[in-house]
């Protein structure tokens, strides 16, 4: 014990007495533990953590796959959900889930500041199916989920605690849902969520298996506990899907279900970025480990002969191993605690700032056995290359140590070649993970430079859901739409108001089935698809879509008057090729058999995603189609966000119970839409710089170890006749030896690991040459710009000094 | 060849100036064989580092060959030390990780020297010195002895017109010594200007003058006429 403190005392003070050393190795494998720790925990909850339902393994979602049409992820028909249900056995239970947007008109004492709130409408069954209990109340009925039944809500645990004071009573009292009572049956646990986060409210599916109305649409995503295996369902829904083919071909022709595991399912867009990232961090944690082992090696190479010395002086190994013990174990915890505070940090932002397309991310939180694992690894890299001095003065190599170098000699080879090996070892490291990241950031900026069809510059953009307010009804609808956008156009500042149902890049949205009058009908299954949006006249000038034929729809466009259409591009040259498309008439299912003029044609705008396919579609004039929630879009002259205020002001002096939603500019929209992406840059870009900066300092403190060792030969060689630029040439050849053999072999290693980022990329080729060459060059340059340092301390050795240097 | 005048040399200490050299006034001719004796901490390795240009810190005048060595900046007396001379030092100095036959390759890489006849003057040398052996060992691998030998070779290798030899013979046996003393006769009896430092009255015999330093001080042997260097 006596020792113990002792060692402890001196140990401290030795790190204190060499602060640039330990402050590398502190921060270092703070950095390391840190960013490796971090992503651990994320990696783990969001991809390896189970799913928080019952036998997880067990659950399904299911889609509908068209393969001839390249679709296998489409919602599913209402028909198809009940027969599944019914004739599937190897299925135990089956649940359909609609998305919804839902106004919350009404607290339980009356009247509450409207808000228009995620919703899912779910069969009764999903919550047993899931295995989900209620943190309040209870769940509903199967009874309660019929048509025509009274209506009932289950609220998140997010939402009771937001709008309702985390009542405890709530169960029981009736809140207005789209101005509709809705009885509250209980509350759901926290952070619940099935196919989507952030959903606040969930509401009886009540599907009504004669409703031919809803009958022939796709909008329902279906979860399913299955019984049999995998394979078991997949054979029986087939067979099930092939019998609903024959039997409504008009809906399923061409049509099969489409089984994916629900674990997968959710986390299928983000698992290889996630690997991806593991990969990188993994790297800087192998970094920092190689950078600590060089430093303590440099620093036992230094002390070798102290401790050989000692030895033969008579101290006992058993010391010296404790002595060099203790200051490897104090380095990885010092650099373990300042880790720790970083990997906190890290998840923080995180959970808090990552795109909402990571399921679970705002869950994650530091996992200390993460931890522990990467302080173990620093552990053992400390105990390891620590104690490789008292290995170096131990026994037999005693004579040589005290030999070595003891007659004006230089570095010993033995540990210069290991060093070496880990120097290059992490520039091959360094070079992967940048190159990950050079890629994606080519890939990003490629992506940022795709044209989205629109101009994205200063438009505002507000959500206003007329749904349960008392301007809902449909003659009520266009008034209101044309009178808030007079209002809002009068503002100073704003240059034009367009209103449109579904924005670009959210989504795919409403779409239909449609023909073209005079063309002979294709055969069922082969209908053309087109998206369908409802705009005011003036939304293509607002958003800046441009016109490319005929007119654009104006003010005369009115439900009197005959009715017309604009369409997209992609639609034009798809249905009329090498013609026009003016003139062209189009029945589009959905409008129930109204047969509409084509009298303009617009540029394509992205609906999904700025790597998505350009859709057709059909704008359809607000006063022909006029829909019930509709996004106004508002044309600015200076910062839209600046206009927030006075333009929900507006739509409130109309109505002050009308609730708004989604204000944001349309900046934010093309920002989100390639969060992901940014996510991914900018996480790799930054552990990109983190392992540019070990690499750096690796190979700084190799060569300038280097040429302390060396310098009693670079006296020699000066006396020799080297010239300084011999010696600068000594110097910077090492370190572009070392650098050239880390380039090729981190070339090497990319060019495979790269491999597993196809998918993340966006009009980049894995192996992009213009990458790998950039990078190389970038590394080769930091390698030789560290050498360069030591190599001007070497050039202005005084060969007399150096001669006497040992 | 060689003209010091008052050439000083001081280091700053914490008591002020300690002189290593003090107005040190030699004359070196063509073809002479000069020895250097005087206690321990004389001055001797100073001194012979001046005469390599491989210490500039010092004041008064030197005269290389008609250069002015004291006019001249550190880049041009480097070029001079690599044109004319050689060195073998107190302690061999020998590049450990290098072996025997790179160890006598480094002052011909310094030089413009043809690779091809690079190789065939290492390996004459090699013979000359009778460690063709041992070319491809490491210094750690030869003994003491061994090792001088060699870096008596590299001193001698590119053919330098001056030899400067500190205690060449510190640690040989005293017949290879004898037969190192022998070589740089003969060398000089070639042409090389040689200044050796020793400690050895023997290896003194060689030369053809003494020059006897004591606290910095030239005692005596300072020019080829005049016996007293004391101006
Ligand atoms: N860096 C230095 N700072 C102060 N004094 C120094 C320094 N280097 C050498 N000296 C002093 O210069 C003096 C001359 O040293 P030098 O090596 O020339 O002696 P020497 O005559 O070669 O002795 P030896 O026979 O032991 O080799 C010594 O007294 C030494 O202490
Ligand atoms: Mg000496």
């Amino acid at each position: 014990m006596h020792f113990f403190w002792q060692d402890l005392r001196y140990g401290v003070r030795l790190l204190g007495k060499a602060p640039v050393f330990t402050t590398v190795a502190v921060l270092t494998l703070a950095l390391g533990m840190g960013a490796a720790t971090a992503i651990f925990s994320v990696v783990d909850t969001v991809l390896l953590k189970p799913l928080p339902f019952r036998d997880a393994e067990r659950l399904l979602v299911i889609w509908e796959k068209n393969p001839a049409q390249n679709r296998y992820r489409m919602f599913v028909a209402p028909a198809n959900f009940l027969a599944w249900q019914k004739q599937g056995r190897a299925v135990e239970q089956m649940a359909a889930v609609q998305d919804v947007r839902v106004s919350l008109t009404g607290g339980p004492n009356g009247h509450i500041t409207p808000e228009e709130l995620k919703g899912e409408r779910v069969s009764a069954s999903l919550f047993p199916l899931l295995g989900v209990e209620p943190k309040v109340g209870r769940t509903f009925r199967p009874e309660e989920d019929q048509p025509g039944s009274a209506n009932f809500v289950l609220l998140s645990h997010s939402l009771w605690q937001r709008r309702f004071a985390g009542d405890p009573g709530i169960a029981g009292k009736t809140i207005r849902l789209r101005d509709q009572p809705y009885t509250v049956l209980g509350v759901l646990p926290p952070a619940f969520a099935v196919m989507e986060a952030g959903v606040d409210v969930f509401i009886p599916l009540g599907l009504n298996p004669s409703d031919t109305r809803t009958a022939n649409g796709r909008y329902l995503m279906v979860i399913a506990r299955r019984r049999g295996s995998l394979d078991q369902v997949r054979a029986e829904l087939d067979s099930v899907g092939a019998q609903m083919e024959q039997a409504l071909p008009a809906l399923d022709k061409g049509w099969r279900p489409s089984i994916f595991v629900l674990g997968d399912e959710l986390v299928g867009g983000v698992r290889q970025a996630l690997w991806v990232l593991m990969a990188a961090v993994g790297c800087l944690l192998l970094m920092a480990c190689v950078n600590v082992a060089n430093l303590l090696l440099a620093r036992g190479a230094n002390r070798g002969k102290e401790i050989a010395l000692r030895a033969a002086l008579g101290a006992g190994r058993g010391r010296i191993v404790t002595q060099l013990l203790t200051e490897s174990v104090l380095l990885a915890l010092g650099g373990g605690g300042l880790g720790l505070f970083l990997s906190a940090g890290a998840i923080y932002v995180l959970a808090h700032a990552g795109p909402a397309s990571v399921p679970r991310l705002a869950q994650a939180s530091l996992d200390l056995r993460l931890f522990g694992f990467a302080l173990v690894v620093s552990l053992v890299t400390g105990i390891v290359f620590g104690l490789a001095p008292a290995m170096q003065g131990s026994g037999t190599s005693l004579s040589a140590t005290l030999n070595e170098g003891g007659r004006g000699g230089t570095a010993g080879g033995a540990g210069r070649r290991l060093r070496n090996t880990l120097v290059i070892t992490e520039l091959a490291l360094a070079m992967v993970v940048l190159i990950g990241a050079g890629l994606l950031m080519r890939g990003f900026i490629r992506l940022r430079s795709v044209d989205p069809g629109f101009q994205p510059a200063r438009v505002l953009t507000i959500r206003v859901p007329l749904a349960g307010g008392r301007n809902a009804a449909p003659d009520r609808r266009i008034a209101f739409f044309r009178q808030v956008a007079d209002r809002i156009a009068t503002l100073p500042g704003v240059r034009a108001v367009g209103a449109v149902n579904a924005l670009p890049l959210t989504g795919l949205g409403v779409g239909s089935n449609f023909a073209v009058e005079g063309r002979p009908a294709p055969g069922a299954g082969q209908r053309p698809l087109a998206l369908l949006r409802s705009v005011s006249p003036a939304y293509f000038g607002a958003m800046g879509i441009p016109l490319v034929a005929g007119r654009a729809l104006a003010d005369s466009d009115t439900a009197q008057a005959a009715a017309v259409i604009v369409v997209n591009q992609t639609l034009a040259r798809r249905f009329w090729p090498g013609g026009s498309a003016i003139g062209g008439r189009v029945a589009i299912d959905q409008n129930v058999g109204r047969v509409a003029e084509v009298v303009g044609v617009v540029g394509d705008v992205k609906p999904e995603g700025m790597d998505g396919e350009d859709w057709p579609i059909i704008y359809n004039p607000y006063a022909q189609v006029p829909l019930q929630a509709m996004t106004l879009t508002v044309r600015t002259t200076a910062l839209p966000l600046a206009l927030a205020s006075a333009v929900t002001r507006e739509v409130h002096q109309l109505d002050p119970n009308q609730p708004v939603a989604d204000v944001r500019t349309m900046e934010e929209v093309v920002n989100l839409a390639v969060a992901g992406a940014r996510f991914n840059t900018v996480l790799l870009g930054s552990f990109a710089g983190v392992a540019f900066l070990l690499a750096a300092v690796g190979i700084y403190g190799v060569i300038s170890y280097d040429v302390s060792q060396r310098t009693n030969e670079i006296g020699i060689r000066m006396a020799l006749g080297a010239q300084p630029a011999d010696v600068r040439r000594l110097i910077l050849g090492q370190g572009a030896r070392l650098a050239v053999y880390g380039i090729v072999a981190g070339l090497l290693g990319a060019g495979v690991l790269t491999r597993w980022m196809g998918t993340m990329l966006f009009g980049i080729n894995p192996t992009d040459g213009w990458t790998f060459t950039a990078i190389s060059i970038l590394l080769a340059v930091v390698a030789l710009g560290a050498s360069f340092v030591p190599s001007r301390r070497a050039m202005a050795l005084d060969p007399v000094i150096a001669l006497r240097h040992e | 060849m060689i003209k010091l005048r008052n050439l000083e040399k001081f280091y700053e200490g914490g008591y002020g100036r300690s002189y290593v050299l003090r107005r040190v006034n030699v004359e070196i001719k063509e073809g002479e064989f000069v020895t250097i004796m005087g206690p321990s901490g004389a001055g001797k390795s100073t001194l012979l580092s001046i005469l390599g240009m491989l210490d500039s810190a010092w004041t008064g005048e030197f005269e290389f060959l008609g250069h002015m060595v004291h006019r001249m900046k550190p880049k041009e007396r480097a070029e001079l030390n690599k044109k004319y001379t050689g060195f073998v030092f107190q302690s061999y100095h020998l590049i450990d990780n290098l072996t025997v036959y790179e160890n006598l390759d480094i002052p011909l890489s310094y030089r413009n020297v043809k690779s091809s006849e690079r190789a065939s003057m290492v390996c004459d040398t090699l013979d000359r010195f009778h460690i063709v052996g041992k070319r491809d060992l490491y210094p750690s691998q030869l003994s003491g002895g061994q090792q001088q030998l060699v870096a008596v070779a590299r001193a001698v290798i590119a053919h330098p017109q001056l030899i400067l030899a500190d205690e060449p013979t510190g640690n040989l046996h005293s017949s290879q010594g004898k037969e190192i003393m022998e070589l740089f006769k003969k060398l000089n009896g070639e042409g090389t200007t040689i200044v050796q430092v020793t400690h050895s009255v023997d290896n003194a015999t060689y030369g053809n003058r003494v020059i006897q330093l004591a606290d910095g001080w030239v005692v005596s042997g300072g020019s080829e006429t005049s016996k007293s260097a004391q101006v």
